[in-house]
């Protein structure tokens, strides 16, 4: 059957409490930046990651790093201001603090709306509009549904009261609010003066108060400070300080390297990330997206163009100018998610795999089930994984998770995988049908995850209760590394032989 | 006669961007969009078709295409009774891919997996870069059938599915003969796990068991 039942997580099955102050930050080791000479791919690496595993370091990213030198970063402005003058069509007094973000909000999500509000007594006009165009990429999406609600997973479909047919139509398409957190205007301009302040000197904070920039990143980076924190939370912005014209260099490819058949695959791409939103339906910005992944395969041959890039990307442009995207993307690929976009996806596989070990301990009925049903981790986390959950979730709670990664690394993937999985599960009905049923209903589940539990401030609370300490994390990896490598050598000695009969 | 009720898998395999989503959304759902998301998890959708008396019960696995992602294959690919090796008429580059799949598929699942070369945006023949008799030609090289649709027209599509489960259920039935030919003469490794058959009249009681492959 294709239909699936979307029953709504009752309450009582939610057993974790919700205590904030029980959130425990791991210390953090600091990292150097060698920010010489020496191509940015090569520089940024956890001192832990060098021990034991050369070939596929575990990315455990405690914070980003930060060069000695001193800054004015919080005031810099952003050179790619062509973009951002030709959609602002109006020179309205805006507070300092938010100008250069500001211009991007309407590309925003969620809390940027609530955000605009802030300045809604001064500038009606202003917020208005903004208004208009955030609604508008749901507008779009309704109607294209209507028409034809079709992506890889509107197979999975759901019978509730309305007629959207799959859970991630379901998602994209509802009204926001249904998932976003509700926060007191008041907060929001107090949590924007915390960032304003904490980003005018942000190095000091890295290392002394880290635990602080932790907690703020859980609660929520606001909207209208998201795109430069982000900045600086991955030491994207150093990069691009350091290297003001690499992102022309290599946009215009002067080395001629090789990327053609990168190129191919990416203008195969541009029309299928986010197609209904705003920025991708318009030709300028299905460029704006061709131009920063083609100059990251330009910048990291090895890598290339993997087409789970393609929504890290898009998200990235929805907030912040080419060039700024271009270097987080840069830092996305090379350091946080580092081998992940590699031809084979070992690191990927590998992930899972420890994803699945670390399961075991969650839920031991369920770990079982999917054991005896032999179902592969691949099988559901590529995605959550490669694209950061930005296939996966909501888009308000989206943005959250990337709060956290940013901050906390890849950690927060595994604490947000096994927080989906978790409440896939909690349901016992729905886990009796997937021991009777076999693999595909349970499959099924992981891909129609119950609709409540993906509400930000449920996910972010309840995801943060999940504690993975380091070690087991490492242990997990490593145990699965050896698995996998072990499989590896056997499935090639299998094909080997069966090559030889043949 | 009361019929049997099967089960098959079958998967999706070819370049990005040659069209496997949108076959299988044509099929399953009779829809064609042409701007859904690019697929990075692969994604199972499944299908009851009566053939006949019988019923088949289609497990249809869609896969990604970008050859970064070729290394799951065998995830995806494994316990698979049929699989469509598509490519995009326009484009010579899906068609030699096809090629790597079926060499792979022939030394990983052997002759149990029928395989169809499927060769889709028919409704681009003006354009067309892959000589269909060279297509043709190939498919017959390796024991394949080639096939032509648009998903977009809605061509050929039910034909291709339909196609397919009939001659995975004539695999089926003539290596179950097979089977009980060997098992007759005391020979009986050729077991397999992946498909169930399960006669109409045992299939009510039994329902709840038979999921899985």
């Amino acid at each position: 059957m294709t239909s699936l039942e979307i029953k709504r997580l009752d309450s009582e099955n939610v057993t974790r409490t919700s205590s904030k102050s029980s959130i425990i930050s791991p210390t953090r080791s600091n990292l150097k930046i060698i920010l010489n000479s020496s191509p940015p791919q090569t520089a940024p690496k956890t001192p832990s990651a060098h021990k034991n595993d050369k070939e596929i370091p575990i990315n455990i990213v405690k914070s980003a790093s930060y060069a000695r030198e001193k800054s004015q970063q919080s005031e810099q402005i952003s050179p790619n201001m062509s973009l951002e003058n030709s959609n602002l069509n109006n020179s309205d007094n805006i507070p300092d603090i938010n100008t250069d973000t500001l211009r991007f909000n309407k590309y925003g999500f969620i809390q940027s709306a609530k955000t605009e509000e802030i300045y809604s007594d001064t500038q009606p006009s202003k917020t208005d509009t903004l208004k208009k165009i955030f609604k508008s990429p749901n507008n779009t999406l309704n109607r294209t549904k209507e028409q034809e609600p079709d992506d890889t997973d509107s197979m999975h479909t759901i019978s509730t009261k309305s007629n959207i047919t799959n859970l991630k139509d379901y998602i994209q398409n509802t009204d926001v609010e249904e998932f976003s957190e509700n926060i007191p205007i008041k907060v929001i301009q107090l949590r924007e003066l915390k960032w304003v302040e904490m980003l005018k000197n942000f190095d000091e904070w890295m290392d002394k108060r880290f635990r602080k920039i932790k907690s703020r990143c859980r609660k929520g980076i606001p909207q209208s400070m998201r795109s430069k924190a982000w900045m600086h939370l991955t030491g994207a912005i150093l990069l691009k300080k350091n290297k003001p014209n690499y992102y022309n260099e290599c946009l215009n490819n002067p080395n001629n390297l090789d990327v053609a058949k990168y190129i191919e695959d990416i203008k195969k791409d541009l029309h299928r990330q986010f197609p209904s939103h705003e920025i991708f339906m318009k030709r300028e910005g299905r460029q704006m997206l061709f131009n920063v992944l083609k100059a990251y395969a330009v910048h990291n041959k090895e890598v290339g163009y993997c087409q789970a890039q393609g929504p890290i990307a898009a998200l990235l442009l929805m907030h912040m100018p080419e060039e700024d995207a271009f270097w987080m993307l840069i830092r996305i690929s090379d350091f946080y998610l580092k081998e992940y976009y590699k031809p084979g996806l070992e690191k990927v596989q590998i992930d899972g795999h420890s994803l699945f070990n670390l399961f075991k301990k969650e839920n031991l009925p369920a770990y079982k089930l999917m054991v005896s049903q032999s179902i592969d981790p691949v099988l559901y986390m590529t995605e959550w994984f490669m694209c950061v959950y930005a296939r996966t979730l909501p888009w308000c709670t989206v943005l959250r998770v990337w709060d956290m990664f940013f901050c906390e690394g890849i950690k927060v993937l595994y604490r947000v995988g096994l927080y989906l999985m978790l409440s896939a599960f909690s349901d016992k009905q729905k886990f009796q049908r997937c021991q009777q049923q076999g693999m595909y209903e349970t499959l099924n589940l992981l891909k129609n995850l119950p609709i409540d539990s993906l509400t930000e401030a449920e996910l972010v609370r309840e995801s943060s209760m999940i504690k993975i300490s380091e070690s087991e994390l490492r242990k997990a990896f490593e145990k699965s590394r050896a698995e996998f490598s072990k499989e590896k050598n056997e499935k090639f000695k299998k094909t080997a032989n069966k090559k030889k009969i043949n | 006669m009361s019929g049997k009720s099967y089960q098959f898998k079958i998967v999706l395999l070819g370049e990005g961007c040659v069209g496997k989503t949108s076959l299988m959304l044509r099929y399953v759902q009779d829809k064609f969009n042409d701007e859904h998301l690019s697929t990075i998890q692969a994604a199972f959708i499944k299908k009851k078709i009566r053939i006949g008396s019988n019923s088949v019960e289609l497990a249809i696995w869609d896969t990604a295409g970008q050859e970064k992602y070729h290394a799951l294959g065998p995830i995806y690919y494994r316990g698979s009774n049929g699989a469509f090796l598509v490519y995009d008429i326009t484009d010579i580059d899906s068609f030699e891919r096809i090629r790597k799949w079926v060499t792979e598929l022939k030394t990983s699942l052997g002759d149990d997996c029928i395989l169809c070369i499927v060769g889709n945006k028919s409704d681009l023949e003006k354009n067309r870069n892959v000589p269909i008799k060279e297509a043709e030609e190939y498919a017959k090289s390796v024991g394949a059938k080639h096939y032509s649709t648009s998903a977009k027209l809605n061509q050929g599509v039910n034909e291709l599915f339909l196609d397919i489960s009939k001659r995975m259920i004539e695999k089926f039935e003539s290596s179950e003969n097979l089977e009980s030919i060997n098992h007759q003469s005391g020979n009986s490794s050729n077991k397999r796990n992946t498909i169930q058959v399960v006669d109409d009249s045992v299939v009510q009681q039994e329902d709840k068991k038979s999921g899985c492959c």
